[in-house]
């Protein structure tokens, strides 16, 4: 699991932000939910997928 | 809304605390628990933040204390809120009530969920020239007012079709290729520019931000609502 690693590390930055973001919003936060957050959280999400579709391919299941 | 959002996300970041401290602790075995653990964990609830955020950028922006919130709308919003005297348009329409809700966003509809992409990139430009201080005042708007988002709320009501030179005007919006914008006849939306601009006589007043009032803007026009409502008792 090294590999959940950067993925864990990218969801926290994208969590920091976000949920300071959804209970307190402003401009500032917003900036960085909109540029930082989201791609953050996309990426990590895109990483697993990729890991899952890798596995699944070298076990012949897809 | 805003409470359940609220706590929507503080629960998103107590089951994301659990889980990733939970897939530390078992990141050695590939097992079906840290399998569903990571897709929890790392594409499920962090989505739902995602989600909630976006809630956030495209529906509670709605709100006119959120146009407020950036210094460099102040003149605008204390102009439309505050100033008794303004014959602008904005103004006119925020304190006579005209406008029931999300009064910023009922003139610029296009930077919501289902407005233009352009308007949406515009919106996105704006944020980064407020947050970055890489704007000059007056701010100045680059692109061409959408009349027909004034003739979303106009269209069919009885003072509006009563006049007969609305009837071009109409025909020529709703045309491939409009010409006319409301604002040739009617005015300015906001101030002009030259208040706007710092050093100006107006601009210590318009740009100072009026929060507090903001209660009192609300207070004036449940009042006015209450007029409104005894005269049509009083019919």
């Amino acid at each position: 699991m090294r590999k959940v690693f950067i993925e864990s590390m990218l969801v926290i930055v994208g969590l920091a932000i976000s949920i300071p973001y959804i209970i307190f919003p402003n401009p500032y936060l917003m900036f960085l939910f909109v540029f930082v957050a989201q791609p953050c959280i996309g990426v990590a999400v895109a990483l697993v997928l990729w890991e899952v579709y890798k596995d699944l391919t070298s076990k012949d299941l897809l | 809304m805003e409470i359940i959002l609220d706590v929507l996300a503080i629960f998103v970041l107590i089951v994301e605390v659990i889980l990733l401290y939970q897939l530390r602790a078992n990141r050695h075995e590939l097992s079906a628990k840290v399998r569903s653990m990571v897709l929890f964990g790392i594409i499920v609830f962090p989505l739902l933040a995602l989600l909630l955020g976006n809630y956030h950028v495209f529906v509670s922006s709605k709100e006119s204390t959120t146009c407020q919130s950036c210094h460099v709308m102040s003149p605008m919003a204390n102009d439309m809120m505050f100033d008794s005297h303004s014959q602008t348009l904005a103004s006119r329409h925020y304190q006579n009530g005209w406008i029931a809700e999300h009064e910023c966003y009922s003139c610029h509809a296009d930077y919501g969920f289902q407005g233009t992409m352009k308007a949406k990139l515009d919106g996105y430009r704006h944020l980064m020239r407020y947050v970055t201080k890489t704007y000059t005042e007056p701010i100045r708007y680059r692109g061409e007012f959408n009349s027909m988002n004034c003739y979303g709320c106009h269209q069919g009501s009885r003072t509006f079709e009563a006049v007969d030179e609305h009837a071009p005007v109409v025909e020529n919006l709703l045309g491939d290729d409009p010409t006319i914008s409301c604002l040739n006849c009617h005015g300015r939306a906001h101030p002009e520019p030259s208040k706007r601009t710092p050093g100006s006589k107006e601009y210590k007043w318009l740009s100072d931000p009026k929060v507090k009032e903001v209660v009192n803007a609300q207070e004036v026009k449940d009042y006015i609502n209450t007029l409104a409502a005894s005269a049509e008792q009083s019919k």
